[in-house]
């Protein structure tokens, strides 16, 4: 983080996952097939998906069945995320609502002490809301709420767990809420699109303990560090909350039938760039740290470093650690998404997505302080582009029970050098199943589970000294994440 | 993740997370893994740290920098483990720069060099050798008050924190601690005993920091003995400046008084180099209208006999009570004045300092000792090191080999 004009730091988080309904016809099923399937889709899993800080759960239904959705929609409305034109499909008013409880769990362990600080355990409420009317036999509209990137860590900053990760950050959270009207059209029987522009909300807040090593010592040439302050020595906790804010982009998308067995679909979710504008506020946090007699700043042993950080000040308006106003940008990625369906029995349906996800966009993030002695801090991500695959199936256990289950792999955004605190992802694998109950013809519940599970990767809990690029050798320990995620939604069609 | 949930999540949901993703999991998927320290010496050598004073810490010649640093025992004895031992590096050209010249006062950087310039950055993640030249036996709980001794190498090196404090956060596995020559040492440089820490008091003190670094839980650890102080070159025989003085070594307005002869003194007198050569003989350099006399029955710098057994005396006290310690804990104990003895028998240990030719340079005080005559140079820092790892494997049964070897 930022400080005494010293070295500024910053970053954003964490995880995860993915999906949401769909319709679907058939019989009964042969376990072989299911077999065959579940072996198909694990061969065809190569290294790759949209991870990051990316929330593929907007919907139950296409939850249950691993997030693939882009060749045949569920009709709950939320193909307005996972592919517009897919709505089109949707021949009644239908309203659907619901919530994704994402439950990480994860740790780290430090390779120099073997000891394992575990994230905080809290479960993430993470809502999606539809609503859409067909507009004659060929036109349906709506309007979808769905929260499609996000993120919140949180790991222990205090106390005898403290983690040692905390100076990278400790406390972060990433809300992004994408509100779009939608309109998607039958071109032909077997050909349709959609789309509709986007506008996203978003908010985040960053917290971190701010080293005092790396600070310079007021009215010297002196960091705190040269003065022989212990690496990672907390003088203060900053504070970044950016309330929320603005930007646009769009999501449209492609579907068609070739035969009455399978279906086609494509989809696109723009890149959408927001600017954040908030409050930075930083609080003092106690040193313990008292200078020696004979100490080389001259100044009368016993006299406390918190004394005089507050002597010099360090925190008062004017200071560079005053409570200032901060403004950073951050773009969420693009989304492409293709995708085919089959359905090679009445009541089976086969789905597989590809998705590619343009994490490369987030490269730095930096945090630009309104005053002018507090330096701008440029955290680099350098992510990369990435690859995943979705495969599920449906299969109508009878008139009004559905049953799904699915199974997505992704490949990881960030680059070996930086794995951290704010977001430890890796590689990961998810299973899902899910169930809808037709309950009466107008109203349909969903509900799904899934497990994540990602490759325990390597990562670090320090910064690269100032000047210098994050780089592998400074991963110091071992990051293990894993998450339980449940979902439920209600759907009403008059 | 499966593989490492610990069971704060419910047991159905395990189970249906293992049947979702089981096979996954079971073929063995569970990505990079945690690379831990495994020091070669063994387990019990994780986290070496080390407390002491200035021969810990790697001064030598009167100054103290990256490179003294690295060459001190404490560094040797941790590559034997085989562990990683993080030092606070001092930014050449030192704080205060070595000696180059122990006659000319002339400093490693030449005469512009700095003082000091402070530690150098970035500061190491973890400190293993919290060792402060200059520290005795209080200070290694105390950096302020009355009985405390420290100096700026005391901030630049503990940044606020006692060596204790800053052991305990370093999670020892396993330390070593050499504090008490501090407490006799100024008596032989200034000749003047009363400054000498009863052995009463340091026992106890020795005792409150043994008590407190134990909170680290430490697996075990080494207790190196106080040296013989007299046995050091900075402290010559009377005898050996009045055989100089028959033989004109010094200048002609230095003169050595007859009480210095070996055969005027019932036992050996000790001269402190930086006495005779820094203020006597230097004034008489300085000034050749004036004289200067050493004399060893009147000048309260040099050490008469009772003194010399006093301090002698002292250590061994000291001693007795660290050797105690160590037995009560069942850490190992070091004593280096027995080799010091054997290598002053030996003539390894000059009497007297070389004053001429090239070796009044480079090894004043012999290949064992610094240019300041009080601080082991390298070969003796190996020695020490040697005499601790044997220690360590005798007590431990572990198998440590020599440095170098």
């Amino acid at each position: 983080m930022p400080p005494a004009g010293g070295e500024l730091v910053l970053s954003l988080t964490q995880p995860d996952p993915t999906s949401n309904r769909s319709t679907g016809r058939g019989r009964r099923v042969p376990v072989a097939l299911l077999a065959a399937l579940a072996g198909l889709l694990l061969g065809v899993a190569p290294p790759l998906q949209a991870q990051g800080f990316g929330i593929y759960e907007q919907g139950t239904c296409v939850m249950g069945r691993g997030g693939a959705a882009a060749a045949t929609p569920c009709l709950d409305g939320s193909s307005m995320f996972f592919n517009p034109a897919g709505l089109a499909e949707v021949d009644r008013i239908t309203a659907s609502a619901g919530v994704t409880g994402i439950r990480p769990f994860g740790s780290f362990t430090s390779d120099r002490t073997g000891e394992e600080t575990d994230l905080v355990e809290k479960t993430i409420p993470v809502p999606h809301g539809y609503g859409a009317a067909p507009l004659g036999d060929r036109v349906t509209a709506g309007l979808g709420v769905y929260a499609p990137y996000g993120l919140e860590t949180e790991w222990p900053a205090d106390g005898e767990e403290a983690f040692d990760g905390r100076f990278l950050g400790y406390d972060n959270s990433l809300q992004t809420v994408y509100v779009q009207p939608t309109a998607a059209v039958h071109l032909t029987d077997r050909l349709s699109v959609g789309g509709g522009p986007l506008l996203a909300l978003g908010r985040v807040e960053l917290n971190q303990r701010l080293d005092l090593s790396s600070q310079p010592v007021p009215g010297t040439e002196f960091t705190f560090g040269q003065l022989g302050v212990p690496f990672h020595t907390g003088f203060a906790d900053a504070n970044l909350d950016a309330d929320w804010s603005t930007g646009f982009g769009a999501n449209i998308g492609l579907r068609y039938e070739p035969t009455e067995r399978i279906s086609l679909g494509a989809r696109y979710l723009t890149p959408v760039e927001i600017d954040y504008s908030g409050d930075a506020t930083f609080e003092q946090v106690s040193t313990g740290l008292v200078l020696p007699d004979n100490n080389p700043l001259g100044l009368p042993g016993g006299t406390s470093v918190d004394a005089l950080l507050q002597q010099e000040g360090v925190f008062d308006e004017g200071g560079p650690l005053a409570d200032q106003g901060v403004q950073t940008s951050i773009t969420m990625p693009g989304q492409l998404v293709v995708g085919a369906a089959v359905r090679p029995l009445p009541r089976l349906e086969l789905e597989a997505d590809w998705v590619y996800t343009q994490w490369a966009a987030f490269d730095t993030v930096r945090l630009e302080f309104g005053q002018q002695q507090t330096p701008d801090d440029v955290q680099v991500e350098n992510y990369d582009d990435t690859h995943g695959v979705h495969a599920g199936l449906e299969y109508s256990a009878t008139d009004r029970i559905d049953v799904r289950a699915g199974y997505f792999w992704n490949e990881p955004a960030s680059p070996d050098a930086v794995v951290t605190p704010l977001l430890p992802e890796g590689e990961r694998t998810q299973g899902t199943v899910g169930i809808g109950w037709e309950a009466t013809p107008r109203l349909q519940f969903d509900v799904a589970y899934q497990f994540l599970y990602q490759l325990d990767r390597r990562g670090r809990t320090v910064d690269p000294p100032e000047g210098s690029a994050p780089t592998e050798d400074l991963n110091n320990g071992l990051y293990s994440f894993a998450a339980h995620l449940f979902a439920a939604t209600a759907t009403v069609r008059w | 993740m499966v593989g490492h949930d610990d069971g704060r999540s419910f047991a159905p949901l395990r189970l249906l997370a293992a049947l979702l993703l089981g096979g996954f999991v079971l073929a063995g998927c569970e990505g990079e893994e945690v690379r831990p320290l495994e020091p070669e010496g063994g387990e019990m050598f994780t986290s070496y740290v080390a407390l002491g004073n200035s021969i810990t810490a790697g001064f030598q010649s009167g100054g103290i920098n990256d490179s003294t640093q690295q060459a001190s025992y404490a560094a040797m004895v941790a590559d034997a483990m085989g562990t990683e031992f993080d030092l606070p590096l001092m930014a050449p050209p030192g704080c205060p720069p070595p000696l180059v010249n122990a006659y000319t006062g002339e400093v490693v950087g030449g005469e512009d060099a700095p003082a000091c310039l402070g530690r150098v950055t970035p500061p190491p993640t973890s400190l293993n050798n919290v060792a402060v030249p200059g520290a005795a036996i209080y200070d290694a709980l105390h950096i302020t008050g009355e009985a405390a001794s420290p100096n700026e190498l005391t901030t630049f090196i503990l940044g606020g924190r006692t060596q204790v404090e800053a052991a305990r956060q370093a999670d020892p596995t396993f330390v070593s601690v050499a504090l008490g020559s501090n407490d006799v040492l100024d008596a032989a440089l200034t000749g003047r005993t009363g400054g000498i820490t009863p052995p009463s008091t340091f026992t106890e003190r020795y005792g409150a920091t043994l008590d407190s670094l134990d909170l680290a839980d430490a697996e075990g650890g080494v207790l190196i003995g106080v040296p013989d102080v007299t046995l050091i070159p900075h402290l010559s025989p009377g005898g050996a400046y009045w055989q100089a003085y028959q033989q004109d070594a010094f200048p002609p307005n230095f003169f050595v008084d007859g009480s210095c002869a070996p055969d005027q003194q019932p036992a050996p007198t000790l001269v402190p180099f930086g006495y005779a050569f820094g203020e006597l003989i230097a004034t008489a350099a300085a000034r050749p209208d004036t004289t200067t006399e050493l004399d060893c029955s009147a000048d309260l710098e040099v050490l008469v006999p009772t003194e010399i057994q006093t301090i002698r005396q002292t250590v061994a006290s000291y001693n007795a009570a660290i050797q105690e310690e160590a037995s009560s804990r069942d850490w190992a104990y070091v004593s280096l004045t027995p080799t010091l003895e054997s290598l002053r028998a030996e003539g390894r240990i000059p009497l007297f300092p070389n004053t001429s030719g090239p070796e009044a340079v480079s090894q004043p005080f012999g290949e064992l000792f610094s240019k300041d005559g009080i601080h082991p140079a390298r070969p003796l820092h190996r020695m020490l090191a040697e005499l601790v790892i044997e220690a360590i494997n005798e007590q431990y049964d572990t198998s440590l080999s020599p440095p170098g070897s």
